[in-house]
């Protein structure tokens, strides 16, 4: 099992991109100042395990997506396709990593993966990845084993509970597949008309693109050396395609222990009084 | 942007804020609104971006504007602080270019305490600014910001750029959305800058995508991005830890619902 795209080259921030970043670390002569779409509970939370934010980051890629023929009664993986939607993706997080790299960052938590298709292009897709980058006042080693920082779609709450509990996040892992599942023949459907009956076609078509994706997003979790994943979700999608072609996308976080002795959360219990 | 409460006002309240009253901040400006590029008026080489500048400064003043009058009116009731604040904004129908910007806030003030030179401004609730100050941050002020470029049809279209059936990533679009992110930015943190603000949180980020016509050929691609958020500075150590707490509450995973 293989990452569907394997483009990785080094990222070249944008000069835009640079500059944003020398304001939030204050080298354009004023004083740092961090921006972050965190919420007060979050941002209260992440404070309180020790680390700070340091800016939102940001990496984006608007991707023509190709174009694949396949013939209408065939179930199969629209591999181009699959290629395309993974490597856009990948191309905005290595850039919204690249920021927080610049930035000095251990990690980028609250990550959002937008996809966006607009009617002036077709074909052309905005992918964009979102997070507010954050370094540990103490320090300690919180990078992935590539030496960049972690990342995590976990919400600040998640991150903070996630930590009480001895366990890190490592790297936002995903995996991607865009299926084509067939049509009925005439003959069938008619046969099968007024008629309960399970559309094996349809079943096995739906399974084998969910497992794909899963598949692919678990060989990711196994690179970064990652003991699970967490808060998995597996999103399914048309998009521009039409009925028959879908894209399964499985995205958690890989996490890891990182400390000896487990949870630290006592939680009290309460009992709201109004109904 | 929120709506005050009932159970916000007596939060706040209780942690010793006294409401001074509804305030409310206004600007009206006439913009000229962004509508493709034309020759002899913004047209350039199409592997540029064109900024809308004149469109981006013009909304940005409006909001700074109608800040400032919001803050004014808080100091004219010796508030210390607008918590709550929600804002509108409206392209007139009396005019196609006349915009209005519209805030309303809940101004609150501690008693027995001289007012501040400059009253704070959250666009948080009252429950979330009161979470704040309980751990040692106060909110100090409203950033925003506002940009709109132009991306030449040439560059926006996959075909022109010699991508029509393959998988390729588009340049001049990519760049311009990392432009306009740019500027929203640095426009946002202004505000919070001159109030000493350590960071911005809460930040909300529109981009908005639309086709429009490009006189140097096909269809162009306008960008439109704003962001708003509120400063927050450190005032001192957090006067009450976090607590754990499993609450026993009807929920949606209540079997009995």
């Amino acid at each position: 099992m293989t990452r569907v795209s394997d483009e990785s080259k080094p990222v070249a921030l944008p000069a835009a991109a640079i500059e944003r970043l020398r304001e939030l670390e204050g080298r354009d002569g004023r004083d740092a100042m961090f921006t972050s779409d965190l919420s007060v509970n979050e941002f209260l939370l992440i404070e309180d395990t020790d680390f700070e934010p340091l800016g939102l980051v940001v990496g984006s890629s608007i991707y023509h997506v190709g174009i694949q023929i396949v013939r209408w009664t065939a179930s199969k993986e629209l591999d181009v396709l699959t290629r395309a939607m993974y490597h856009a993706r990948e191309l905005a997080m290595a850039r919204m990593e690249a920021e927080a790299e610049e930035l000095g960052a251990d990690g980028i938590v609250g990550v959002r993966l937008d996809i966006r298709f607009y009617e002036w292009g077709k074909n052309l897709a905005e992918f964009m990845a979102i997070g507010t980058a954050v370094r540990h006042r103490k320090g300690g080693s919180w990078k992935t084993p590539a030496g960049k920082p972690f990342t995590s779609d976990l919400s600040g709450q998640d991150f903070w509970t996630l930590l009480q509990t001895g366990k890190r996040p490592v790297a936002l892992v995903m995996g991607n597949c865009v299926y084509h599942v067939a049509h009925r023949r005439m003959l069938a459907a008619a046969r099968q008309m007024y008629r309960n009956v399970e559309l094996p076609n349809f079943t096995q078509a739906l399974y084998t693109a969910r497992e794909l994706a899963m598949e692919r997003m678990q060989y990711e979790a196994q690179q970064v050396n990652a003991r699970g994943v967490v808060g998995v979700q597996i999103i399914e999608k048309n998009h521009i395609w039409g009925h028959h072609a879908i894209e399964f996308f499985a995205i958690g976080t890989a996490i890891t222990p990182y400390r000896e002795g487990g949870s630290s959360l006592r939680p009290r219990l309460m009992m709201q009084l109004d109904r | 942007m929120s709506r005050p409460t009932i159970r916000g006002n007596l939060a706040v309240q209780d942690a010793g804020f006294l409401p001074a009253g509804i305030v409310v901040g206004a600007a009206t400006y006439q913009i000229l609104r962004p509508s493709g590029c034309q020759l002899g008026w913004g047209a350039t080489k199409s592997s540029k971006l064109l900024e809308y500048r004149t469109y981006g400064q013009g909304v940005t003043a409006a909001w700074n504007d109608s800040i400032t009058a919001l803050e004014t009116e808080a100091r004219d009731r010796h508030a210390h602080g607008v918590a709550g604040v929600t804002a509108a904004e409206e392209w007139l129908t009396t005019s196609a270019s006349t915009f209005q910007v519209r805030l309303i806030g809940n101004s609150l003030a501690v008693a027995g305490v001289r007012p501040l030179k400059r009253p704070f401004l959250s666009t948080l609730s009252m429950e979330q600014t009161l979470k704040l100050l309980l751990r040692g941050w106060v909110p100090s002020g409203i950033g925003v910001g506002v940009a709109a470029a132009h991306v030449h049809g040439f560059a926006a279209s996959g075909f022109w750029q010699g991508n029509a059936t393959t998988n390729a990533e588009m340049p001049m679009p990519t760049e311009g959305m990392q432009y306009v992110r740019r500027h929203i930015e640095t426009r946002l943190r202004r505000s919070p800058t001159l109030r000493h603000a350590e960071g911005v949180i809460a930040a909300a980020t529109h981009l908005s995508y639309e086709s429009e016509a490009c006189a140097l050929g096909g269809t162009g691609m306008r960008l439109i991005g704003q962001m708003t958020g509120t400063g927050v500075v450190r005032f001192g150590a957090p006067s009450v830890p976090i607590d754990v707490a499993v609450t026993l509450a009807k929920g949606d995973d209540d079997p009995g619902e």
